[in-house]
């Protein structure tokens, strides 16, 4: 072997270890930090009943159990297999939400995440009889996000099934986060259509279970 | 290392200041200076990095073959702002939404990348590591002095002007300026003294 083909070898090699080493750091880090996990707090009550009013203050609907947050067993699908099934869609359904009591009784919320330009991009969607009736964003940290209209959820209220964001908002130069938030709801859309009804028994259940405490 | 060695990377920061003197990082250091905690943050990020990449990359000299000398500077450049990332990210998420693109940035920062070419690469850890302290500190200093100089006009002029990238321009420009001629000024009266002790010595 020529000196030249020894000493390309030699740089591959020298770069693939650092790079190896890198990643394997990188990866071990990674499993000790703190993950998102989706839970049902003040903030996020606050933005349920923003989307979806309960028709009381959002402290009191949070504190007196308007809004709730439904467990897997309840509604019968396992995320984590809906997840992997829709791996393709590059977005996440993260947690389910519903409202047994208030003005919309019967309403209910679904977390979603997709990678926006810079990091994931968290929205709640609020969906009555299968369509949309309200949407807001959780979570972003995205750099251009103010190039988006200020009516950007409001145009996604009376939809279901495909949504194309990108069709309903026009040009903003904020395509990256568009593009997240189109895969989220999209993906929020296909779990609210498919699980229609295990979702609305377990608001029911959720809703006779409060009435029954009342009494 | 000698003490005069020791002495001269130690001050580095100050002599070579990397804002003010070697004019390196402008992009961070006009966009993120709009008030002291974002500069502050950014510059404890860029000096985090900038100090453990001086101290690997120093480590691994005369393991990397000098044609592949820059990507590797890549490689352990970008891990370092990845772990810088997931730890803002995950412990800091107000701070993320505020600097979070521009610590994607560090990786590209002639600083880091000027410093690594410059030093580490051709000089032994410890020194490489005293010069990385030192420089990290004479960002943090650039950084917070501008993001405080701007903070306090924004304060005093009200915000559109000086808490916005042609403001940052400009104060930067007259921070920069002074920062120099006081420095030139000092310099000066130094050397005049050792001048005036040579000659009363002679």
């Amino acid at each position: 072997m020529s000196k030249s083909v020894v000493r390309a070898l030699k740089s591959m090699t020298v770069l693939l270890c650092i790079a190896a080493v890198c990643v394997t750091v990188l990866t071990v880090c990674n499993m000790f930090f703190p993950k998102y996990m989706p839970s049902l707090d003040a903030a996020t009550a606050n933005l349920i009943n923003g989307i979806c009013s309960t028709g009381k203050d959002s402290q009191t609907a949070f504190d007196d159990g308007y809004i709730v947050m439904l467990q897997e067993s309840e509604h019968g699908v396992t995320l984590a297999d809906f997840n992997k099934t829709n791996k393709s869609s590059k977005a996440e359904v993260l947690a389910v939400y519903g409202e047994p009591r208030g003005e919309n009784t019967g309403a209910y919320i679904i977390e979603s995440k997709s990678a926006g330009r810079d990091g994931d991009v968290i929205i709640l969607t609020a969906y009555a009889d299968g369509k949309i009736i309200g949407a807001t964003v959780k979570k972003q940290g995205e750099s251009y996000w103010q190039k988006l209209p200020a009516d950007l959820f409001d145009k996604l209220e009376g939809v279901s099934g495909e949504v194309d964001m990108n069709g309903l908002i026009g040009k903003t130069g904020a395509t990256l986060s568009l593009n997240a938030i189109d895969r989220a709801v999209n993906l929020s859309n296909k779990f609210a259509l498919d699980y229609m009804t295990g979702i609305r028994d377990a608001i029911s259940k959720k809703s006779s279970a409060s009435l029954g405490g009342g009494k | 290392m000698t003490r005069e060695e020791f002495k001269r990377t130690a001050l580095g920061g100050l002599t070579n200041n990397p804002v003010f003197v070697l004019v390196l990082g402008m992009c961070p250091t006009i966009a993120k200076s709009d008030n002291v905690i974002n500069a502050v943050s950014l510059g404890l990020c860029t000096a985090f990095v900038l100090i453990f990449s001086n101290v690997i990359i120093s480590a691994l000299r005369k393991v990397i073959p000098d044609k592949v000398h820059l990507p590797a500077y890549i490689i352990v450049i970008a891990s370092l702002v990845t772990f810088v990332q997931m730890v803002v990210s995950s412990f800091l998420p107000s701070l993320n939404d505020s600097i979070g693109a521009f610590i994607s940035l560090i990786t590209v920062n002639c600083i880091i990348l000027g410093r690594a070419e410059a030093f580490a690469g051709k000089n032994k850890v410890l020194p490489s590591l005293i010069d990385g302290v030192s420089m990290g500190l004479g960002f943090i200093a650039a950084i917070t002095l501008l993001g405080a100089v701007r903070e306090l006009l924004t304060l005093a002029f009200g915000s559109g002007f000086f808490d916005t990238t042609m403001g940052g321009f400009i104060v930067l420009g007259l921070v920069m300026a002074a920062f120099n001629a006081v420095y030139g000024y000092v310099k000066d009266v130094k050397r005049r003294k050792t001048a005036l002790i040579e000659r009363e010595a002679a």
